[in-house]
């Protein structure tokens, strides 16, 4: 009976190996130890350290395996438990320090989680020291998050320490959440490539101090960039000149504060700049006559019933070759892009209202694509591209070149009228190919409309 | 299953690929360049490849790993992002034999994303189980006697104290 099934992931190769322990806090690794031979000195090994705050049926079972138990104080558990993180993180980072000068133990990423035991068990004193210990290992990814962030006064955020930024030359990836930042002074990490602030505290100053030093910066994402409750924090990314990050490929702006013109006079200093994403849209004019981007991502709500403005984008981007719209039917943008080759909407509307027949047909007209593009739509009921014969003898077809065209529905029980909906696609374009799918039934049948049909 | 193509896209291309049971696949260039293997050598052969023999990848496992491909062919969107989140759990869930294939076909083939869910999907299995549960989940063979074992716990409690 012992051999039927085979050990494998034993005989996994190591980088396989290591890939998977990085999803393993380190402590669930500590204790694979005793598993056999083979696993005896993985954690000493392994590229990735990942700390995570022991959870509670984490600490009992660790409880159970050391000696803990029979002096455990049961008034104070919660104090024990965070002690003994403390104290893991503190033994694990000095015998893997130790043992770093051995190309082979080599630690690349150093990563903490903490959930809710920062300024309680966990002090701003140890985690510096933490965070000391790492770099001294010349680690390359750098992953700090501290949770949660809301409702915390701000003694209560950890701020990142000034001396750790400046020994962080040679880390490639950095990534905040829920920390404080300040420095008034430039920092230089030139090896830096991706940039991750999420709900980070920090002035503009001190953030056109931290990518002022990057140049190499390709990946950026700022999430909740704005001005703090408490005031004398935070602010506007409008302050902020990111043009410094000439390499910037890739920028992902959420929740954040800037205004049109920063957006738009950004786009111009960045010459490499492909990926664009921003979320909500905020902008009302965005005009980029200059060969980029080729990709802009765009994420729209829509004016609900609180806003009273109507959100307007003017693309004016000759050479966008991808355009992916998510949002609201009713939202507002116009493209003048000639060379656009593929634009993905997907949008959604309130079932049943009337102005949503209007708000696709402007919104596709808008498009003012070439016979050449391929255009995707996504809807989230049938009916948003049933269009009604009154309103199709009324207005004219939003895309009269459009050669292809596929439309997704999202909820669709069967597609019992096939025929009304081939009928309402065909006045609205004089394409060559159709595909509609049944995401519901969780596969892609794809028919091809037979081209005599039309 | 992984060769039949839809007709969808007037402007794919189809190449052919060779398992390593020499079966052929014909599958959507844009559903094969996942693999950033398959995409260099498409690259290196460019149009005059006849087909691309892939040694290290059997029939069963490479049917398999196209699937996943073809249904990230295209970037997700909002709407199917839950639904793509369900068939990707759906996907990973399968006989550990045919993980562990599928897992270094994903690392051999340099399809990061995939290898990504599948190496998450094994971190799930390990993650906050006892060396018991460990061993019996992966039918790993304790080689350790009851004494050394015994040591070697020991020596692992002073992490924890």
């Amino acid at each position: 009976m012992a051999n039927d099934v085979k050990d494998r992931i034993s005989n996994l190769p190591s980088e396989v190996i290591h890939h998977i322990l990085s999803f393993v806090p380190m402590d669930d690794i500590v204790r694979m130890s005793c598993l056999s031979k083979h696993w005896r000195f993985m954690w000493i090994c392994i590229p990735v350290l990942n700390f995570e705050e022991f959870a509670d049926d984490c600490f009992i079972r660790i409880a159970e395996d050391s000696e803990l138990w029979s002096i455990i104080d049961m008034f104070n558990l919660r104090g024990i438990q965070q002690q003994t993180f403390v104290k893991f993180v503190d033994k694990i980072l000095d015998k893997r320090r130790k043992a770093s000068s051995d190309e082979e133990l080599n630690v690349t990423r150093f990563k903490l989680y903490l959930d809710h035991l920062y300024g309680f068990g966990v002090r701003a004193a140890q985690i510096d020291n933490w965070l000391n210990s790492a770099l001294e290992m010349r680690v390359k990814e750098l992953n700090l998050c501290i949770k949660p962030y809301f409702r915390r006064p701000l003694d209560r955020i950890y701020r990142f320490p000034q001396s750790a930024l400046n020994n962080a030359r040679s880390v490639t990836v950095l990534k905040f959440e829920g920390i404080r930042l300040k420095t008034n002074f430039p920092i230089s990490l030139p090896s830096l490539t991706t940039l991750s602030v999420i709900n980070v505290i920090l002035d503009d100053k001190t953030f056109q101090n931290l990518i002022s030093g990057c140049p190499n910066i390709k990946d950026l994402l700022l999430s909740g960039y704005k001005e703090h409750e408490e005031g004398a924090y935070g602010g506007s990314l409008s302050c902020v000149n990111l043009t410094v990050c000439v390499a910037l490929r890739s920028l992902s702006l959420h929740d954040s504060d800037f205004t049109n013109q920063w957006l738009e006079h950004l786009t111009f200093g960045l010459p490499y700049l492909r990926d664009l994403l921003w979320i909500p849209v905020m902008v009302q004019k965005f005009k980029h006559p200059q060969p980029k981007p080729e990709i802009i991502l765009l994420f729209g709500d829509g004016p609900d019933e609180y806003e009273s403005y109507e959100m307007k984008v003017a693309l004016n981007t000759p050479n966008l070759v991808y355009f992916d719209f998510r949002g609201d039917m009713s939202f507002r943008f116009s493209i003048n892009s000639a060379n656009l080759l593929e634009a993905n909407l997907i949008v959604w509307s309130d079932y049943g209202v009337r102005s949503m027949y209007f708000n696709l047909l402007s919104l596709l007209s808008n498009l003012n694509c070439s016979c050449s593009t391929t255009v995707r739509l996504h809807v989230n009921c049938e009916e948003a591209v049933l269009i009604p014969k009154c309103i199709r003898e009324m207005c004219f077809s939003p895309l009269p070149d459009l050669k292809h065209l596929k439309v997704k529905i999202h909820k669709d029980e069967d597609f019992s009228t096939k025929s009304e909906l081939r009928e309402a696609l065909r006045w609205n374009f004089t394409f060559q190919s159709l595909v509609t799918t049944n995401e519901e039934a969780s596969c892609t049948k794809p028919f091809a409309v037979p081209k005599e049909a039309f | 299953m992984a060769s039949s193509t839809s007709g969808s896209s007037s402007s794919s291309k189809v190449v052919k690929i060779r398992s390593s049971d020499n079966e052929n696949f014909e599958v959507e260039e844009a559903a094969a360049a996942r693999s950033e293997t398959i995409k260099k050598l498409l690259e290196d052969v460019g149009d005059d490849a006849d087909v691309i023999p892939l040694p290290n990848v059997d029939a069963k496992t490479l049917v398999k790993v196209m699937e996943w491909c073809k249904k990230h062919m295209d970037d997700v969107d909002e709407l199917n992002k839950e639904e793509m989140k369900t068939w990707d759990a759906e996907f990973v869930d399968m006989d550990q034999s045919c993980l562990y294939n599928v897992l270094l076909a994903a690392n051999f083939l340099n399809i990061k994303e995939l290898l990504d869910q599948l190496t998450q999907k094994v971190a799930d299995m390990i993650k906050g189980k006892s060396p018991e549960e460990i061993r019996a989940t992966f039918n790993i063979k304790n080689d350790f006697t009851p004494e050394e074992e015994a040591e070697i716990r020991k020596q692992n409690a002073w992490a924890f104290e």
